[in-house]
């Protein structure tokens, strides 16, 4: 029994096909990519292909769900940010490299900046934006969404990984409107719906294609999450594991959190720091939500409603907690930690996240120069 | 004859010949089809050509290890024990030899290797050299001196940091 000759032929030859080192550098990180686009003609042409950088963003972004990627956000000073990414090593982190913001953007604050798939959205104090790529370090102004930027406004930012594009929502809460950008188009589209209730949390938690806010809504005190689904457009809600959270509570902590693919809600006091960790078992199912653990940190955390807190799952049962200076590993079926190590993690963190993953958006987007003016501080 | 049933001989480019289990082979999507093609033939032999001895051997020992590990951890861990396993597996492999393995692997069909090698690659040429890289694949710089400084002049910071042994 012998292989076809035809297959034979066009195998034998010595070097390794095309679509082989594709593939190969489909697996390189982004630094040695944009290295080798200088080794011939024809590898310059395939990184810039769009299919190219779709599927290796694709790759990137499943990678840094098994790798436990962490990135840290620090605001130095109130004008210039810092992140840094982490590797895990013997249950803690190690830093890995550090980013920090072009010196011409300006920082308005802990809310207005998100991260990912690897682009990270700033806004400007009056409200206009860029997306900034700092593993490429390029960053690209965003037109605004409306000629007069509300300040009370919410933004969402996530990767569409069927159509390879990144996307964000902007909701303007006192015009009641509702626009939607697409990076691959560079422009904003107004769509026909407004979120059921207030928005109460900043920044959203993008899972199951869906961004997800803690919404109240105002007579009624009844507090929910208001999901926004990316594909069809559409805003639904989902429950809490219970609705009247912070009556009777002093400096309640409530937010929502990423755990692995599940929503997860964060609940407790603030000072002293003791939170529940809800879990969302099966998406979409109020019925699922369940209490896994408690953290206590007691005093450690200071100024709570900054901190932050990332979870993410690690083999079967492990979940790993990192919050303030400490990494936690906890058993789901347990109450106390498995172990607690600390890190070096940077002051003033106000953010903590397991989702960033190095993407080639935006090689071929020109610098765009920032205008002068919003630099105020230039000289 | 029952014995031998489960049973199939892959002979190497050089005539060597490897006795497998099905459920090894079977990994290998093209034996896999030209063993259906020829159902019912007492003939069990299959002739890999182009693929050296030596890359048939690796090539069956990471699968053997694979099947192995799938029955042991059907209850789970199985990936975690593959990644161990992967890792010593490819200590033993010498880095001009990945190129001779990803060539057999993507010519005989087995997606998991395949994506173990092309990993393996990539972690390989991740900090070397442009030059490093040209003479690795054998590629033939076609850009003129002017053009590939203005390429590199673009993104300077990506040279940094780069080993070349």
């Amino acid at each position: 029994m012998i292989l076809e000759g035809r297959e034979r032929a066009s195998h034998s030859s010595v070097s390794i096909t095309e679509e082989t080192i594709e593939e190969i550098l489909l697996r390189l990180a982004v630094k040695s990519v944009v290295r080798f686009r200088c080794v011939s003609k024809s590898w310059k042409s395939l990184f810039h292909n769009s299919s190219f950088i779709f599927k290796h963003t694709t790759i990137a972004i499943n990678r840094s769900r098994k790798n436990h990627t962490l990135l840290t956000t620090n605001g130095k000073h109130r004008s210039d940010i810092e992140y840094r990414k982490y590797s895990e090593k013997d249950d803690s982190f190690v830093c890995q490299e550090i980013f920090s913001t072009p010196p011409i953007i300006k920082w308005d604050g802990n809310d207005q900046q998100q991260c990912c798939g690897g682009l990270i959205y700033l806004s400007f104090p009056r409200g206009d934006c860029v997306l900034w790529n700092p593993v490429l370090r390029k960053q690209f102004r965003v037109p605004d969404p409306v000629p007069y930027v509300s300040s009370r406004r919410t933004v969402g930012l996530w990767y569409d990984e069927n159509k390879n594009d990144y996307k964000m929502i902007y909701l303007d809460h006192e015009a009641k409107t509702t626009k939607v950008y697409e990076l691959s188009k560079n422009e904003w589209r107004g769509i026909a719906t407004t979120p059921p209730g207030n928005i109460f949390s900043a920044r959203p938690v993008f899972v199951h294609g869906s961004l997800h806010w803690i919404g109240v809504k105002r007579l009624t005190y009844y507090w929910f999450v208001v999901v926004f689904d990316t594909s069809s457009e559409v805003f639904k809600e989902m429950e809490l594991p219970f609705s009247c959270v912070l009556i009777g509570k002093t400096f309640p902590l409530i937010m929502l959190a990423q755990l692995g693919d599940s929503l997860s809600f964060i609940y407790g006091t603030a000072n002293p720091a003791v939170w529940d960790i809800w879990r969302m078992r099966e998406y979409g199912v109020s019925a699922s939500w369940i209490k896994h653990f408690t953290i206590n940190m007691g005093y450690r955390v200071l100024s709570p409603s900054r901190s932050g807190i990332a979870l993410t799952l690690r083999k079967v049962n492990e979940i790993i907690a990192v919050v303030g200076k400490e990494v936690l590993v906890f058993n789901v079926h347990n109450e106390t930690p498995v172990s607690c190590h600390s890190f070096d993690s940077p002051l003033n963190s106000v953010d903590y996240r397991f989702d960033f993953a190095e993407t080639l958006a935006l090689l071929d987007y020109p610098l765009v120069n920032i205008d002068e003016s919003t630099d105020e501080s230039s000289a | 004859m029952a014995s031998t049933d489960d049973k199939v001989i892959l002979k190497s480019s050089e005539g060597e010949c490897f006795e497998v289990d099905m459920a090894v082979a079977s990994h290998l999507q093209i034996v896999k089809s030209v063993l259906e093609d020829c159902e019912g033939s007492s003939d069990k032999v299959v002739s890999l050509f182009i693929v050296e001895a030596k890359y048939v051997a690796m090539i069956i020992e990471y699968y053997k290890n694979y099947v192995e590990l799938k029955e042991k951890h059907e209850e789970g861990g199985f990936e975690e024990k593959l990644k161990e396993f992967e890792k010593q597996f490819l200590e033993q492999i010498d880095k001009k030899e990945l190129k001779g393995l990803v060539m057999a692997v993507n010519y005989l069909n087995a997606p998991a290797l395949f994506d173990v090698v092309c990993t393996a690659i990539a972690k390989h040429i991740e900090n070397k050299s442009v030059e490093y890289v040209r003479e690795y694949f054998g590629i033939v710089n076609d850009f003129t001196a002017e053009e590939e400084a203005q390429i590199r002049e673009e993104h300077r910071w990506a040279y940094d940091g780069v080993n070349d042994d």
